[in-house]
């Protein structure tokens, strides 16, 4: 690199790239340039993982007859068996509604949950984004799941891939509650923890319930574990205690998620 | 005579960026890091593509521009100052190793990780210098 570059000093160009930078980042298209990287990856990042999941196919040939008869007569059982928690669901359903009608509440929307296959991690050490790929169609907002809890929110999407926020990423913040309590609290992302925003201290759950999504601001379905609530602290003459949690999610295992899609009319 | 070897160097950047994503929760170097910056150290005149590679590495795991992209810049200029300064050697070249690779810590790296990637990147970095010095020679 020479002294001066086109006749300008270097620093000078240094100086003006990294206000153009600070520019672009703070604008909208700004917002979206990571999240789009990600995406434009994807195709590699599945080519790579393309090895592996051929390995296991093949391996699926060679599994044996008779485990494969267990299995089937396995889940046999276990469809029986849903098909009575299904029975019992829709009986809850109806009642359900028929209590709403009475307390004049409004319905909450459906969702639509559909598996999504885990494509990719963000390299940090919880794993605060991740890439999926789905067999339907996944759309922007949409909530992700785990089986333990609420995993985070779509943030872009190009056909069936898509890149996730965890609800550990600074800018996500999950309303939530206690069932069987009013406690409207927010939960926020902290990178490795979550801090749970707005809990009176009278009203502090103990240290290790759970706080479930309350359904508020419509983005979240209600009833999803979110954070186990980790540490309380009293906080000198504020009404609200300063709340740490960890999610009850442990997405960097998981092969396979879930996504609940909002039922649009 | 155009060397293949940037593109070489490119072509194993965005597919060792691909693996940090595709195995992201493993505990692995960051591969594109240290080959970019091995190239970077070994010799400062890469940084016209080494630089714009850093820069989509930057975006596509940490989601801004502002991770080791802007020490990276600097790294040309103060190498040359440097050089100039004390003479070519390896101990501020380590030192800006340590310096430019830091940023992965606060992107939440774990220090084996950031180790791993020191690692892999000093004998990328060696072996660069020794080839560039071979085309020169």
């Amino acid at each position: 690199m020479s002294r001066r570059w086109l006749g300008v000093r270097p620093w000078i160009w240094l100086a003006t790239l990294f206000v153009l930078l600070l520019f672009v980042q703070q604008s909208p298209l700004g917002q979206q340039i990571g999240p789009r990287a990600n995406l434009f990856f994807a195709p590699l990042v599945s080519a790579l993982q393309a090895p592996a999941i051929w390995w296991q196919d093949i391996s699926q040939w060679f599994i044996g007859r008779d485990q494969l008869q267990s299995e089937v007569l396995d889940l046999r059982k276990r469809v029986q068996q849903q098909s009575f928690v299904e029975q019992e669901r829709d009986a809850l359903r109806a009642e359900n509604m028929q209590l709403r009608s009475l307390l004049v509440l409004p319905e909450l929307p459906d969702y639509i949950w559909h598996a999504a296959k885990v494509l990719g991690r963000s390299p940090d050490k919880m794993s605060q984004r991740l890439m999926l790929k789905a067999q339907t169609q996944i759309h922007a907002d949409d909530a992700v799941a785990s089986s333990e809890g609420l995993v985070g929110v779509v943030d872009s999407v190009s056909g069936h891939l898509a890149v996730v926020r965890t609800i550990l990423d600074a800018s996500l913040a999950v309303p939530a509650t206690q069932p069987g309590s009013g406690l409207a609290v927010l939960v926020r992302g902290q990178g490795e923890r979550l801090l749970v925003d707005f809990v009176p201290v009278e009203q502090a759950p103990p240290v290790g319930s759970v706080l479930m999504t309350s359904g508020s601001g419509g983005i979240f379905p209600p009833g999803i574990p979110v954070a186990r609530i980790v540490s309380i602290r009293p906080v000198a003459g504020s009404v609200f205690a300063e709340v740490e949690a960890e999610p009850t999610a442990h997405w960097r295992r998981d092969a396979w998620l879930s996504i609940a899609s909002q039922q649009h009319p | 005579m155009h060397s293949p070897l940037p593109l070489l160097l490119l072509a194993l950047a965005i597919t060792g960026l691909a693996l940090s994503l595709a195995s992201g929760g493993m505990l692995q170097p960051d591969w594109s890091l240290a080959i970019l910056l091995g190239a970077l150290l070994a010799r400062r005149g890469t940084w016209p593509w080494v630089l714009p590679a850093l820069l989509l590495h930057d975006l596509a795991l940490y989601w801004t521009p502002w991770g080791v992209f802007p020490l990276a810049c600097l790294l040309p200029i103060l190498l040359q100052r440097m050089d100039a300064q004390l003479g070519p050697g390896l101990p501020q070249r380590m030192g800006m190793l340590l310096l430019v690779s830091m940023p992965m810590l606060f992107y939440g790296a774990g220090l084996m990780q950031w180790s791993l990637t020191l690692l892999l990147c000093i004998p990328v970095w060696h072996s660069l210098a020794y080839m560039y010095d071979r085309q020169i020679a």
